[in-house]
């Protein structure tokens, strides 16, 4: 019934706005104060260092503008590798296309960015359509196994009789969650393993880099973590792409 | 949803944490939104073009004045929005979103009208580069308004880009069993013989006795997205072709996945208990929209 549709449709709206209101006094309660102590530890060693060596406040703040503009570029204090050579392109194509979008690299040239708004209404038309045949193509295959070891273990449908395909008694019993749980699973595996990786690869603790796969494989992409990259981009996309 | 802008990233542990759980939902039902906004402009569309057709036939003469509305989309006997409508709709919206919402930007937050263009598309798309975000900076003229009119151009822009995404998915799935067709008739010489078949309904498929219609579903040579497009003769169904060469298995396997999904889900759409049997995601919402897509058209 499209009235129970529509009602549907505006209860999962207000829900949703409830829920980033939520979301909102929990993230401020548990950032804010480490935001005003970022602010109040930055103010106090810029005044430190204008003082120490006899800078005036407005040089350093032009000086760390003209950072701001190369951080852009992808220039940082400790050298990371090239943004925009093939295969930093290619891993740019890729965050575009999965819309993680880290944001290292982002075009920066007019052309660059008319180009990427016809890039990316093809590819990520097709990439969701990869998606989405992908995860059909995985179920379909759980639960043809699923209902074969049913079948073999002779277990019984409602309505009392374990043939198959016989449409006409009452539906068998849905695979539905278990094909569910078993994606889950495998979700699960796919970010552990993967986090290891990049915990001995980058450095990071494992529990950084378990919020960086769910960030990554949500598509979310912040990027705090991007700022190092290494040559290990393409076994980051295979399993991007198998935990998406 | 998956945007990401960058600049408010949660930096203690414990904000980290909470990020995953929350996201883990927030995510889910956002995606769910996207998929269910879609599926209520197709519905509109249809009833709409529906109506518009109704009112063209009785004017001509053709239908007793009497006749009763039904303004159920489906009840009219095969008749579905296209594909290209929604896609052309929804491009236009998107297109009329971004450039009012540039017309914004470009004063407010000092932006050439390029970029701020360029700005919209990133975000409505979801990608969330960073290099360009709104409403950060201290203080705005008309702040609150400006807010408010930030989310609100967010939200239906990428209710529309994300919808638009999904319905090119759909175009670019048909140019695909377009390209398998082309290349298995290259290789099979009984492609004659199955050209011959096209005019009947469920000529070869294994199965299919005993069964008035079949359950839709988005898999490759066995669409029901291919069905609805014999009649147009612009694409012809894959059906027929798959059931002379090896792809039977994957029919009976996607057969018996059906069967153990329980019944395949009705036209209303409701999925009951098993979300997957009608295809998943967007696909799956679209699937018997559209006239491309449905069974009947």
């Amino acid at each position: 019934m499209r009235s129970r549709e529509t009602a549907r449709f505006h209860l999962l709206f207000v829900l949703i706005a409830l829920y980033m209101l939520a979301g909102a006094a929990v993230f401020s309660s548990l950032e804010r104060r480490a935001e005003l102590e970022a602010h109040r530890l930055w103010d106090t060693r810029l005044r430190h260092f204008s003082h120490e060596y006899n800078i005036s406040g407005e040089k350093l703040t032009s000086l760390l503008r003209h950072y701001e503009e190369a951080r852009t570029a992808g220039i940082r204090t400790k050298p990371g590798r090239a943004l925009w050579d093939i295969p930093g392109a290619f891993y740019f194509a890729g965050t575009v296309l999965s819309t993680i979008g880290f944001g290292v690299t982002a075009p920066s040239t007019g052309t660059g960015k008319v180009l990427l708004v016809f890039y990316g209404l093809l590819g990520c038309s097709a990439t969701i359509l990869f998606f989405d045949l992908f995860l059909e193509r995985v179920i379909t295959l759980m639960s043809s196994l699923l209902f074969r070891c049913r079948g073999r273990t002779g277990r019984l449908g409602p309505g009392g009789r374990a043939s198959e395909g016989d449409k006409n008694e009452a539906p068998k019993p849905s695979v539905y969650h278990q094909v569910t749980l078993i994606l889950f699973v495998v979700a699960l595996l796919v970010t552990c393993g993967a986090a290891a990786l990049y915990s001995a690869m980058e450095g990071w603790t494992y529990t950084e880099s378990l919020y960086f796969c769910f960030v990554a494989f949500s598509t979310v992409g912040f990027g705090g973590f991007a700022d190092q990259l290494t040559e290990e981009q393409i076994a980051e996309f295979v399993q991007m792409m198998t935990a998406k | 949803m998956a945007e990401r802008f960058g600049m408010t990233t949660p930096v203690t542990a414990a904000g980290k944490v909470f990020l995953i759980f929350y996201g883990l939902l927030g995510c889910a039902a956002t995606i769910l939104f996207f998929n269910l906004f879609l599926e209520r402009i197709i519905t509109l569309l249809a009833v709409v073009m529906k109506a518009v057709r109704e009112r063209r036939i009785r004017n001509s003469g053709l239908l007793p004045p009497g006749i009763r509305h039904d303004f159920s989309a489906y009840s009219l006997p095969g008749w579905k929005p296209s594909v290209y409508h929604v896609m052309l709709i929804l491009g236009l919206s998107a297109i009329t979103i971004s450039c009012c919402a540039s017309a914004m930007y470009t004063p407010v937050e000092g932006w050439a009208y390029l970029d701020s263009l360029y700005f919209c598309f990133v975000s409505f798309s979801t990608i969330g580069f960073g290099d360009f975000v709104s409403s950060q900076g201290a203080g705005y003229e008309y702040q609150s308004l400006y807010r408010v009119a930030n989310f609100l151009f967010m939200l239906m822009g990428v209710c529309c880009i994300y919808s638009l995404f999904n319905v090119i998915s759909i175009v670019i799935k048909q140019v695909l069993n377009w390209i398998l067709e082309k290349m298995s008739c290259l290789f099979c010489q009984r492609c004659n013989k199955a050209n011959v078949l096209l005019g009947r309904r469920n000529a070869i498929r294994p199965g299919a006795k005993g069964r008035k219609s079949r359950p839709p579903d988005s898999d490759g040579p066995c669409d029901s997205d291919t069905e609805g497009r014999r009649l147009s003769g612009e694409m012809i169904s894959m059906k027929d072709l798959a059931a002379s060469n090896k792809v039977a298995l994957a029919i009976m396997q996607k057969q018996l996945s059906e069967s153990a999904n329980g019944y395949p889900r009705t036209v209303c759409g409701s999925p009951r208990h098993n979300g997957f049997s009608g295809g998943i995601g967007a696909l799956g919402i679209m699937n018997n929209r559209l006239a491309e897509t449905s069974n009947s058209r």
